[in-house]
């Protein structure tokens, strides 16, 4: 899971791309994942946990201003749920994304248990 | 069956990338998961975005430039060289303005629909501004510049400033409103600024009122057009004092036609108002030497505009070798617009002056080719338009252009905008080839009065009151512009496209248009009023402002002495409503003699102890307002009545002020739908009880809320109507008609006071901030001390090494290639 975030933030820092943190978490799950529901958590806690930090590390940081607009903007009562918003879409994009990249790896492994047998 | 999971997973996976990766609808207009990435979506647009260097190094610029940052945010540039100056007004303005100046292209040439999609008003939008010609009225403007070489440097260098900019964006960088609207900047190029100064020409000209004249002119018959909108204007005091003497002979007017042209009214209008406010409007004055404290003139100015974040002006010092000006810029458009320098300080207030006319036109068939002109059939040109829309296919929309302009909606189409006929041909003088940004350029240099003249001559549209003061002592004010010359009441009416003697056969010359120079009382003052009285040689109509503002800012510039910059802060925040204290004492006399409730006695009281100042605190003023909507409504309803396509014109203020105060026994307070014989004291009972009932209604009974900073207050909307972006109810004083001019969504959009001494001293402030960055602290900036009437000293730089408190950073920008010389 750590090397999955720091994988995750190194990618984010470099490249303008938000998929990470689906592309990341799927190929946790092709390679590292032990079950369907260790998956799942692994990228939904890996995601969510970096898109929480770096969004309150910003918040704390001088975008409190813009959260608070983006909030007014969406008509939600605080800026905290943009918090709550960032961090909950990482965690399903990275936690579904997660489970079915061990799904796929189980699937390839059962095909090459048929084979074998 | 093992695959199903992991392929249903897959699925599911693909279909949230889908829905985070692209917007999903109409509301939700930014891609989800790009738009909440912290490392790159809306939380980057912060307070640390774009951080001022201390050295930069910047391919494009020749010599290094050195620019100082005031603690406003205002750049102060000094470049060795005109065309690295202007590159840096491009760079830095794309800095901190970038969306704003794109986006005013976007609107300004009906490509809204690319960035917001088919939606019926947007696309309806787009297709207006092409029927009217906005882009070919940018193209012209382009072959003008093409005459001139400094334009033609300025603006290259300009585009590729505002490039340079753009060229080091990266994704996270974008100014967020890309990201919210979910495109990307293009690049930049002169024509959009000549789209830029085009939009500025539809802002403050593009109006008249010839095809609601010509309705009502049609319902109501002559007479009582020569008794409402015909008359000489009520309490005026023109731009040039009356009994001025025109030393010129002029040229001679056209001949009018033989015979009165009807033109055909059926089916005429839509319900929309496209139309700029009519409460755009603006006040300057000057004041010579002897009549201020220092013995120097001062020079004021406050542009009454649509008001919105980003604010409309950006603040810049612009130094080079052979300028040295301070002001204030319009995004998108080298130069300063309104400002002084070491000799002189101008500003601007709209001339109102009408310069565009619509004329009938008879096509030989719907496909409109030809036309009916002098007995023959002209072809028209075809111009095709092609509306691009997000996530559609494109629409191409063909616009026939007549000799006249372009034929903006057939007698089958429903126009965008009220005030457009249908079946007509536009003449506007923003379509003709000029040349206005030589003439600001030429101004931003001027050294005296002749630099001054000599540059406006140059400046045809959108057609100004240029207010003048120089260090030498002088002052003058132009009504600028380019006018044609017209026969009484040519194009008041809609015209006969197909007659020759409604076409404009000539202008009049630029030394002959309606101008002041140093007058004998020391001041010189316009307030979007009339230019001038009938003595003037040449026929001006146009939608000029009723007296209140101009009369007011002359009588007390009149009796004030030893004037110094504050008074003047003073006076541009005025809040007297002269209105009210022209008609209200009437008013209030008829309704003493009534029976009143316990609460409308309450209001009447209230009205009556009025000292006639629109201050926030004040309760009377929310009356007096409605009091005198439902007095005007009373007085002309029934006269004027609303038809199937929309209201007729009703006569403006001044023409019921004068019957309030002058003829309380006319025929018009007599309401036609009745069978009694009403009078004036009926009809103004009748309002009052009205305004009552509404105002307790809306406000709830008599107290605190009916404050008029409450009821009344100033949203600075952003830009784009984005919600959230920008500053609302803002408790603010004033009215139109009053000198501080500040409204719901209009008002001083810059506040300058310049003093013309040995060096010039300024004070300005405008509702905004330098930063264009909503998620900045200096976003709205000056918005709070505004409201309160207040002003910041601006700073006046001599050279890139001055040392002032004020002064917290300063950037050296060179070329990489001969940085290291």
């Amino acid at each position: 899971m750590i090397i999955s975030i720091i994988l995750m933030l190194i990618l984010h820092l470099t490249t303008p791309f938000w998929w990470w943190i689906m592309v990341v978490p799927f190929l946790y799950g092709l390679i590292r994942s032990r079950s369907a529901l260790h998956a799942f958590s692994t990228g939904l806690g890996s995601a969510g946990l970096l898109w929480l930090g770096a969004s309150i590390y910003l918040y704390n940081t001088g975008s409190a201003l813009i959260a608070e607009k983006i909030a007014v903007m969406m008509t939600l009562p605080s800026p905290l749920l943009i918090i709550v918003i960032t961090t909950a879409i990482a965690m399903i994009a990275g936690g579904f994304s997660c489970c079915a990249g061990y799904l796929c790896y189980s699937a390839f492994q059962d095909l090459k248990d048929q084979d074998n047998a | 069956m093992k695959w199903l999971k992991p392929l249903f997973l897959l699925v599911l996976s693909f279909a949230l990338f889908y829905l985070l990766n692209f917007p999903t609808g109409q509301t939700i207009t930014f891609p989800v998961g790009k738009f909440f990435n912290p490392f790159g979506g809306f939380w980057h647009n912060n307070v640390n975005l774009n951080p001022v260097a201390e050295n930069l190094e910047l391919p494009g610029v020749v010599d290094p430039v050195a620019v100082l940052w005031d603690d406003r945010g205002v750049p102060h540039i000094f470049a060795q060289n005109g065309y690295d100056l202007y590159f840096i007004q491009g760079y830095l303005t794309a800095r901190d303005r970038l969306w704003q100046m794109e986006f005013l292209t976007y609107v300004a040439s009906g490509r809204l629909a690319e960035i917001l999609g088919d939606k019926p008003n947007i696309v309806e939008h787009d297709r207006f501004r092409r029927r009217i010609g906005m882009v070919y009225a940018a193209e012209n403007a382009l072959k003008a510049y093409k005459n001139d070489l400094q334009s033609q440097l300025v603006l290259k260098a300009y585009s590729e400033g505002v490039n340079a900019w753009i060229k080091q964006l990266d994704e996270k960088n974008l100014p967020i409103e890309y990201k919210i609207l979910d495109y990307r900047p293009e690049a930049w190029t002169p024509l959009k600024t000549a789209l830029v100064q085009k939009y500025m020409a539809w802002n403050l000209s593009f109006r008249n009122d010839e095809l609601a004249m010509t309705k009502t002119k049609a319902a109501a018959g002559d007479s009582l057009m020569e008794a409402l909108f015909h008359r000489d204007p009520f309490m005026m005091k023109p731009v040039i004092p009356k009994g001025s003497w025109w030393w010129f002979k002029p040229e001679a007017a056209p001949a009018p036609p033989d015979s009165q042209f009807s033109p055909n009214l059926a089916d005429m209008a839509a319900m929309y108002n496209e139309q700029p406010s009519p409460f755009v409007g603006s006040n300057n004055w000057a004041v010579s030497g002897k009549k201020t404290a220092n013995g120097y003139p001062i020079l004021c100015n406050d542009p009454h505009l649509g008001l919105t974040l980003p604010s409309i002006w950006y603040e810049v010092q612009l130094v080079s070798p052979d300028v040295n000006v301070y002001g204030v810029s319009l995004p998108g458009s080298p130069s300063v617009i309104i400002g002084f320098n070491q000799n002189i300080a101008w500003g601007v207030t709209n001339a109102g002056t009408d310069v565009m006319d619509w004329y009938e036109v008879q096509l030989k068939d719907p496909s409109a080719r030809e036309y009916s002109y002098n007995g023959q059939w002209l072809q028209t040109t075809q111009r095709l338009e092609t509306i691009k829309i997000k996530n559609k296919p494109s629409i191409v929309d063909t616009v026939a252009y007549t000799h006249h302009g372009p034929l903006s909606y057939l007698e089958n189409e429903a126009p965008f905008g009220r005030a457009t006929p249908v079946g007509a041909a536009l003449r506007w003088t923003a379509h003709d080839s000029s040349n206005e940004l030589s003439a600001f350029l030429g101004v931003n240099r001027a050294k005296n009065y002749q630099d001054f003249t000599a540059a406006l001559e140059d400046y045809d549209c959108p057609a100004q009151n240029f207010v003048f003061a120089s260090r030498k002592g002088d002052i003058a004010l132009h009504h600028q512009g380019k006018f044609p010359i017209r026969w009484r009441r040519q194009g008041r009416y809609i015209s006969d496209g197909r007659n020759p003697a409604y076409d404009w056969s000539g202008y009049i010359p630029a030394d002959h248009v309606p101008k002041i120079r140093n007058p004998r009382n020391g001041v010189v003052a316009s307030a979007n009023q009339n230019a001038t009285d009938k003595k003037y040689k040449y026929k001006l109509y146009g939608g000029y402002a009723t007296f209140e503002r101009g009369a007011r800012i002359y009588d007390r510039l009149w009796e004030m002495e030893d004037i110094t910059p504050e008074d003047m802060m003073k006076l541009q925040n005025d809040n007297l409503n002269l209105r009210a204290l022209t008609v209200l004492p009437a008013l209030t006399a008829v309704l003493q003699n009534r029976n009143l409730t316990n609460a409308q006695q309450q209001i009447l009281e209230a009205l009556e102890k009025w000292d006639f100042y629109n201050e926030r605190a004040s309760r009377a003023p929310v009356i007096f307002e409605h009091l005198w909507d439902e007095v005007e409504t009373a007085l002309w309803e029934d006269d004027l009545p609303a038809d199937s396509n929309g209201t007729l014109i009703m006569p403006n203020a001044g023409v019921t002020m004068d019957f309030l105060i002058n003829d309380t026994s006319s025929i018009f307070f007599d309401n036609r739908t009745t069978a009694e014989r009403e009078g004036f004291s009926d009809i103004v009972f009748q309002a009052f009880k009205k305004a009552h009932e509404k105002l307790i209604r809306e406000y709830g009974s008599f107290g605190d809320n009916w404050q008029w900073g409450k009821v009344r207050g100033t949203d600075l909307r952003h830009f784009a109507r984005v919600p959230g972006l920008g500053r609302t109810g803002l408790p603010t004083d004033g009215n139109y008609a009053i000198v501080n001019a500040t409204r719901k969504h209009n008002g001083p959009s810059w506040r300058m006071i310049v003093e013309m001494g040995p060096q010039p001293r300024a004070w300005g402030i405008y509702p905004g901030g330098q930063n264009g960055n909503p998620g900045d602290n200096r976003f709205d900036q000056f918005v709070d001390s505004w409201v309160d009437g207040k002003y910041y000293e601006l700073l006046y730089l001599k050279s890139p090494t001055d040392i002032h408190q004020r002064l917290v950073a300063k950037t050296v920008i060179r070329n990489p290639e001969t940085a290291s010389e």
